[in-house]
């Protein structure tokens, strides 16, 4: 997105989760396998075994999660980076996203940054304050404009009037073009002067105030599928789940249909099938999927998940929504979601409360059900060739 | 947890938005509000103070009725009531969004 380009955002995004393969470890892979050669399969299948036994399979790092109220955290620094980098996961809670608030602040009081470290948030500080500076020139304008229809316009602000209505045509222009390629934005700030190095250092004790939040669904997902986070007071996966259903719902007994378990049932599906998953509260609807994340495209599609038994959502609010998501290029998808009965439910969980290993918990969330339909407006007039 | 929600919005609009003057009130006991001032003025129109109220979106069920409260309680402590007030919206990923609620019709801004 202008910022970077590829070569280098695929380098530094080229893990999609926070594990670690046994091909990446060792630096080997499978030889290619010929399907209509048969020796090609003898070596396949040796290798294979060979791999399977004489490479354990490599522990991946844990990182360290903190419960605190009702919010999961993740503090240490690295920790942050890596959780963004690979997988996209989290959220820095002084930024729009990536955690960048350090990053910032340091630039801020820099003032003269390179235009490779600008960070998003301060290209769309640039490009408002642009969109400010039209508004007022097209205030004036607008002023002027009503003042010669009126008749009462001096020869001294006829001269301002065409003055302004240029300024106001080039500012629209850049306006659009700012908003495809933020290309203009980003050289303008790179004629910076070098920097006091002795300032440098001050600026390095910053202390970071921000740290990564995490949504309970993906919390869930770090401990339940991928097993990758430690969580001090909440030993077990089965504790972490009825954490994250409490938070929905007090109600010791928990119901099938608890908002937790229907979010994570959809959260995993999408995860599962490769896309990445972040929160879609800005369109008012539940997750936005990303084809591989942000920093490469906009989300293609918003998710609403639709609560089984029950009408969550009257036409009203779908119109509202699908006209939202249909002005910012979004494709709409209500999910419906499946539960299995009160009583299977009941079993499956008595059932996970026996288990250590979490793994029964699989099997309770394969009695969930997804299904998928895409929403879309359509205006027959519109959509003629 | 009202409490601690009404923080993560204070730090938010400090830090993130660069807001100054940020005070949490406790108006009541499920009730805080929050005053500040923003960097520069949100829009046309001349407020000093701005006031928010933290809600998280997991209970989402808002009556008018409670609105109403929240402009009344406020002018209590503020003296007079706020023109408007914005209701900043907590997901659980730490997301803000803030939406402005007036008493009455305003004229809309030019986009």
């Amino acid at each position: 997105m202008g910022k970077r380009n590829n070569r280098q955002l695929n380098k530094i995004y080229s893990r999609p989760l926070p594990i670690t393969l046994t091909s990446q470890h060792y630096g080997i892979t499978l030889p290619t396998l010929y399907p209509h050669n048969p020796i090609s399969w003898i070596w396949f299948m040796i290798r294979y075994c060979q791999i399977n036994v004489f490479y354990p399979v490599p522990e991946s790092q844990t990182f360290e999660v903190h419960w605190e109220n009702g919010i999961f955290k993740v503090v240490d620094e690295e920790s942050m980076m890596k959780l963004w980098q690979m997988g996209f996961f989290g959220k820095g809670v002084l930024s729009r996203s990536e955690p960048t608030w350090k990053e910032r602040v340091l630039a801020r009081k820099k003032e003269n940054v390179e235009a490779k470290d600008v960070a998003m948030e301060d290209i769309t500080k640039m490009r408002r304050e642009e969109r400010k500076l039209f508004k007022s020139s097209r205030a004036q304008l607008q002023e002027l404009e009503l003042k010669d229809r009126q008749g009462i316009i001096t020869a001294e602000e006829v001269e301002q009037l065409k003055a302004l209505s240029e300024t106001v045509q080039v500012l629209r222009k850049k306006g659009r073009v700012s908003g495809r390629s933020k290309s203009s934005i980003v050289e303008r700030d790179s004629d910076g002067e070098d920097t006091d190095s002795e300032e440098e250092e001050d600026w390095e004790e910053l202390a970071q105030l921000e740290y990564l939040q995490l949504q309970l669904v993906e919390t869930f997902f770090l401990k339940f599928a991928l097993n990758v986070i430690n969580i001090p007071g909440i030993a077990s996966t089965f504790d972490l789940f009825k954490t994250c259903c409490y938070q929905y719902d007090n109600n010791q007994s928990i119901q099938p249909n608890n908002k937790f378990i229907i979010d994570y049932v959809v959260y995993h599906h999408f995860r599962s099938l490769g896309w990445c998953v972040r929160s879609g509260i800005k369109f008012g609807t539940d997750f936005l999927l990303y084809k591989r994340g942000p920093p490469f495209t906009h989300a293609e599609y918003c998710v609403l998940v639709m609560k089984p038994d029950e009408q969550e959502y009257d036409w009203f609010q779908m119109a509202a929504k699908a006209r939202v998501i249909g002005t910012v290029k979004k494709i709409f998808v209500l999910t419906y979601v499946g539960c299995p009965s009160p009583e299977e439910f009941k079993e499956l969980v008595s059932q996970c409360e026996k288990d250590d290993t979490g793994l029964a918990i699989g099997d309770l969330l394969q009695q969930y059900k997804v299904s998928e339909i895409l929403y879309r407006r359509w205006a027959p007039s519109r959509t003629r060739d | 947890m009202t409490s601690t929600l009404a923080e993560q919005v204070k730090i938010n609009l400090t830090h993130y938005n660069q807001w100054s003057d940020v005070v949490i009130h406790a108006v009541s006991n499920e009730l805080f509000a929050i005053s500040g001032k923003p960097p520069q003025k949100l829009d046309d129109k001349e407020i000093d103070v701005e006031w928010i109220v933290p809600k998280t979106n997991s209970n989402s069920k808002l009556s008018v009725d409670e609105i109403n409260q929240w402009f009344k309680r406020i002018a209590e402590i503020h003296g007079n009531p706020p023109q408007r007030i914005a209701i900043a919206v907590v997901n659980d990923d730490g997301t803000i969004v803030y939406y402005f609620i007036h008493e009455g019709i305003v004229k809309p801004r030019q986009n």
